[in-house]
């Protein structure tokens, strides 16, 4: 007996797309609002423990840096002794500007110095965040003043 | 002869162009997506300084400081202003902030618009030291070609050699 073969009619499957579209109609929404189309950055800083209290005093004769920001300037100190005695030689005054040569006379620091065991950043109060950001982000980027402490005003 | 109308054709919708568009969309979105950053909840005017520095984690407690408010996690805090030096008015953001935290000395994330007086940012970050929270974070927005030495100058915008 022969078999007819029936012709077999197939459909094809069809594809259901409705999941693929619930899926992009929820999370599409969801990481346009989370996402930060700007890379975000920060710095870290440490303050003297409780802003009321004095700098605690190290070593003797290891030296400390304290960097002033006014008026447009930078002024680089060096001290010895708990920041009692001025390091001679350790002194200079930037425009802050000139990020070239103060990245230089970091460097200079670093050459002449075995160890710098304190740095403190002391910025006036009429100066922008903006400038203040930038010049720690310039003293930051040299290994030995990743440290560098945030000198506030006093508060009880 | 009769004519017979004929039915118009229902129109079909084309989603292919439509799921391509998602399809970019999501593949960009997902390779984008960093639940760190989602986390950092800051006011839309505020404009971040710039630095080449990178956000090793983001601190729980977030605070945004500006010329006339300060806020903690998103709300402002009632009755602060950061130009006035009064004990009393910064009590209270050391409360609120000491109501957020979890533990103590827990690291606090600052915000602060690049233009806002380092004045109210000092006066901000002493009293939140004072409250015994020392490990403060400065938010930044990262630029990471920025070669060294190259300075980004506030009124011009654009990075100078």
């Amino acid at each position: 007996m022969k078999r007819r073969l029936r012709n077999r009619i197939t459909s094809e499957a069809e594809l259901n797309l409705i999941p693929v579209m619930n899926l992009f109609v929820g999370l599409v929404p969801f990481l346009l609002l989370s996402a930060a189309f700007v890379p975000l950055g920060g710095m870290d800083v440490k303050i003297p423990a409780a802003a009321a209290k004095e700098i605690p005093a190290d070593k003797k004769k290891d030296l400390s840096v304290t960097f002033e920001i006014k008026n447009g300037t930078l002024v680089i100190a060096g001290y010895y002794n708990d920041f009692t005695q001025p390091a001679p030689g350790v002194s200079g005054v930037f425009s802050t500007n000139d990020s070239v040569n103060i990245l230089a006379y970091l460097a200079e620091i670093k050459r002449n110095h075995e160890k710098i065991e304190m740095s403190l950043l002391h910025v006036h109060e009429d100066t922008k965040y903006e400038e203040a950001i930038k010049l720690l982000n310039i003293i930051r980027s040299k290994d030995e003043f990743k440290n560098v402490l945030l000198a506030t005003e006093v508060v009880e | 002869m009769v004519r017979r109308r004929q039915r118009p054709a229902a129109a079909t919708l084309n989603i292919t162009p439509i799921l391509d568009i998602f399809t970019v969309m999501l593949i960009f979105l997902i390779a984008s997506y960093s639940p760190e950053e989602a986390r950092i909840k800051k006011s839309a005017q505020l404009e971040l300084p710039k630095s080449t520095m990178s956000l090793s984690h983001v601190p729980k407690i977030q605070v945004e400081v500006t010329d006339d408010y300060v806020k903690v996690n998103g709300r402002e805090v009632e009755g602060v202003d950061p130009k006035m030096d009064k004990n009393l008015m910064w009590m209270k953001v050391r409360e609120k902030v000491k109501s957020v935290s979890k533990k103590e000395n827990e690291p606090i994330l600052l915000m602060a618009d690049k233009a806002t007086t380092f004045k109210h940012v000092d006066r901000t970050v002493a009293h939140l030291a004072a409250a015994g929270f020392g490990e403060i974070y400065f938010l930044t927005e990262r630029h990471e070609n920025l070669p060294e030495g190259t300075l980004i100058t506030p009124t011009e915008g654009g990075a100078q050699p």
